[in-house]
């Protein structure tokens, strides 16, 4: 059986909007969607900025009637719902082929914290916790293998920023494996005060938008949103007939064992991910065309993972291999950051075009890591592409998706 | 296919520190439950009042203060278990750091300090939010802490699976050494029970007790006629798998081998409860069993006394010809739902370990299976490890003596 295995389908929302053409418009614009935070109140924080999913009733609707549905719950839903619909499986039970591997940070965080504030309040009086069925972290993953009716494997990764990467790669060894011939991978999660308080207090937070590998970063900006995407082996898109978008070919994960929140300032931990991924996949580093780094905007961070990508690729290579950072449109969408900047690693395959870094700060010059910057510019020929994600305890994954060659090199 | 070694146990739990402790109990089928601390005022009147508890203290001959200090409490007692492991194992990962890999599974997460976090937003506000308590907060913490105490450089992962957390924790880390990420895995699974989840468990009537002011006795009674709901319990529980290659290697011992794993979900289930659809779980589990090389000859159960839940497996259990008739084990009865003391206590039962059921049960007829109540001794093939969780997910876990 071949290792790598087909994306055919994509679904994605997030502060840039709700569905994949919102994206692909506004990606190319360079514009970035992160202001004024207005889900809750956000006055007794340091900060005040966020990046949030705008309302629409494609994702706000009641699913199957559920009205116990978490905000992150209704994400995953819609991401999934169009990530099946562009892989031809919309409007079908799924069944037992099928399987959900899905990243959340927080599940239904937002939910829960409203009936925990009633439960304080009268800590033995009739306070309703049904929604609570829904804080579990589990429960976006729950929710669309209930309602695409996946009999399949289901799993939930909570492993913080690297949640919704780690549930991609979990994705591709159950295919690899055999375990299901289909699965929908990806990540979702809504803001909650519990992270964006959280991060305040680790003062981690940029008070103006993020600005990942700028010279003047000063921290991050928290967001929200799902994304998801529809894996299959080649065999089984050829069989039914539909396009492949891309290859996942590669995948590979690595630990810090070095401190909670502070990456290993050698880079060790992450290099170790992505040298492991591009051998899975079965690529040199010099067959790059794209890399959408983590970027969180974090002076730190930024820099370890520029080390990281130099130890790992070689000066060289990364001289020329273009940097993307989706958080700088978005801010971090933590435990769905994967799945979006997977799904946006695809996008920018599909499209042949990098796009470029929102603003006009100046790249940090230290980091020597190369930008499209004011517009989106043509990729090079190289076939592959590698996203990288970073979490909270030194959980690395590198993913490695590959282009689908056509008569003319790229599709 | 690489053939995997469960070598080292590591247990902190309601039962003491270590298994030979849980193994002891499990012999003279002795349960845990005690009186949940009212102190914060969240039972509610004539709700359930039992859980088993883990001394909050137990990590200490395992850790040092200093190192202490910086580890939830959730944290210390998977760091303390995953030490357990390694020195049952007799192994210590001072040469292949990149080769040994943690996955942990979870319901709940760090709950002591999330909660202690909720109260500081929803009382002095979010700005009094500690930064040491949010970043121990993440589910993937206690993960992280054990790759920091043990030097564990392969993939780190969190997984939350509800009730079968632990059993989807084991299942990674078998893919992980079939698939080569890793020689080595410390699969783990830590749960606490706070009173406030405990309050809320208890307010969703999922618990035994829940029901008390209509004469409902609390009991934790899996597959019994008159079970009425679970009860639960905290802790954590910490198994080395190792490669074949690699414990040869290293002269090590195997404990049992794990054969493989298989996972499914029914999408009939709610958000809050087990679903219905035995026939399609069962047609999984009977495809895949045909398939292994030798047939079950018992059956260790998750049932955790859920009216639904226990119906649904043994149900499933009825309609797969392959474990049809075949002995069940259920040992939550004395373990309780969550913390990884069923984990511990399949693993020591799988290996022939004493087990008896001392409290007073009565056959379900409905259920048409008739539970195990004493068992001791080395079995004769493999064993079939069963975890349906609410929501949905379904695990099962093959599993040979040596």
């Amino acid at each position: 059986m071949t290792r790598k295995v087909a994306v055919t389908g994509l679904g994605i929302l997030s502060p840039l909007g709700v569905g994949l053409p919102a994206h692909r418009k506004r990606l190319l614009q360079g514009k970035a969607a992160i202001g004024e935070l207005t889900l809750f109140d956000s006055r007794a924080h340091r900060t005040h900025l966020a990046g949030e999913v705008p309302a629409d009733p494609r994702w706000e609707k009641a699913w199957s009637g559920n009205p116990r549905l978490s905000r992150s719950d209704r994400f995953a839903l819609f991401a999934a719902e169009e990530a099946l619909q562009m892989a031809g499986l919309g409007g079908q039970k799924l069944g037992p082929e099928v399987g959900v591997f899905l990243g959340s940070s927080t599940g239904g965080m937002l939910e829960g914290e409203a009936v925990f504030a009633k439960l304080l309040a009268t800590p033995s009086g009739p306070v309703s916790v049904a929604r609570l069925g829904s804080h579990l972290h589990s429960a976006p993953a729950e929710a669309v293998a209930r309602e695409f009716k996946v009999r399949g494997p289901i799993e939930t990764n909570a492993t913080a920023c690297s949640a919704a990467s780690l549930a991609i790669m979990a994705a591709l060894e159950a295919l690899r494996a055999g375990e299901c011939q289909i699965a929908l991978a990806g990540g979702a999660d809504a803001l909650c005060q519990m992270t964006y308080g959280g991060f305040n207090a680790l003062r981690l937070v940029d008070s103006a938008p993020c600005r990942p590998f700028r010279a003047d970063r000063e921290g991050l900006s928290l967001g929200e949103g799902a994304g998801l995407m529809v894996l299959e082996s080649g065999d089984s898109a050829e069989a039914r007939g539909v396009p492949i978008l891309a290859w996942l070919s590669g995948a590979a994960a690595s630990c810090d064992a070095h401190h909670m929140t502070a990456p290993d300032e050698q880079g060790r931990g992450p290099s170790s991910a992505i040298q492991k991924a591009l051998e899975d996949a079965g690529r040199s580093p010099a067959e790059l065309a794209l890399i959408n780094a983590h970027g969180t905007g974090t002076p730190k961070n930024d820099e370890a993972e520029s080390l990281a990508l130099r130890l790992a690729l070689g000066p060289d290579v990364l001289a020329e291999v273009p940097i993307f950072a989706l958080k700088a449109y978005i801010g971090h969408l933590l435990g769905a950051c994967g799945g979006v900047e997977a799904v946006a690693t695809v996008l920018a395959l599909q499209e042949g075009r990098l796009y470029p870094l929102p603003g006009k700060e100046e790249p940090d010059p230290a980091l020597g890591l190369r930008f499209a910057r004011g517009k989106a510019e043509a990729l090079g020929t190289q076939p592959a592409a590698l996203s990288l994600n970073l979490a909270f305890g030194g959980a690395n994954t590198a993913l490695v998706f590959e282009v689908v060659a056509n008569k003319e090199g790229r599709a | 296919m690489t053939a995997v070694a469960i070598s080292g146990i590591g247990y902190l739990g309601p039962h003491g520190s270590g298994h030979a402790d849980l193994a002891e109990a499990m012999a003279k089928g002795q349960q845990a439950f005690r009186p949940v601390d009212n102190s914060a005022g969240f039972p509610r009147l004539g709700g359930a009042r039992m859980l088993a508890k883990t001394e909050a203290a137990a990590w200490r001959p395992w850790l040092s203060p200093v190192a202490a200090r910086r580890l939830c409490q959730a944290s210390r007692w998977t760091v303390a278990a995953a030490k357990m492991a390694l020195q049952d194992a007799q192994w210590q990962p001072d040469d292949d750091p990149e080769n040994l890999a943690v996955c942990l599974g979870s319901a709940f997460g760090p709950l002591d300090v999330t909660q202690r976090l909720l109260r500081e937003i929803h009382g002095a506000g979010p700005e009094s939010m500690a930064p040491f308590d949010f970043m121990e907060s993440v589910v993937n913490a206690p993960a992280a802490q054990v790759a920091m105490a043990v030097g564990a450089k392969g993939p780190n992962s969190a997984l939350c699976q509800r009730e079968a957390s632990g059993l989807a924790a084991v299942a990674a880390g078998y893919r992980w050494i079939q698939s080569g990420r890793a020689q080595r895995v410390l699969v783990a699974t830590v749960d606490e029970m706070h009173p406030v989840l405990h309050s809320v468990l208890d307010r969703l009537g999922v618990l035994s007790g829940s029901r008390r002011g209509l004469g409902m006795e609390e009991a934790c009674r899996p597959l019994d006629r008159r079970r009425n709901g679970l009860m639960v319990a905290d802790g954590a529980s910490v198994l080395l798998l190792e490669s074949e290659s690699a414990l040869v290697a290293r002269g090590g011992e195997a404990r049992l081998w794990l054969r493989g794993a298989l996972r499914a979900h029914d999408p009939s289930a709610s958000t809050l409860n087990w679903g219905h659809d035995h026939r399609e779980l069962a047609a999984r589990l009977q495809a895949w069993l045909h398939k292994q090389p030798k047939p079950p000859q018992a059956v260790i159960s998750g049932a955790n006394g859920s009216r639904t839940g226990d119906a649904l497996e043994a149900l499933v259990l009825q309609a797969t010809p392959a474990v049809r008739g075949r002995p069940v084990l259920a040992p939550k009865v004395l373990t309780g739902e969550y913390g990884g003391g069923f984990l511990t206590a399949a693993t020591l039962i799988a290996q022939g370990q004493a087990y008896c059921v001392t409290n007073d049960f009565e056959l379900d007829p409905a259920l048409q299976i008739e539970p195990l109540l004493e068992r001791s001794g080395p079995w004769p093939g493999p064993i079939l490890i069963s975890s349906l969780a609410s929501a949905g997910s379904a695990i099962w876990l093959m599993v040979e003596p040596v």
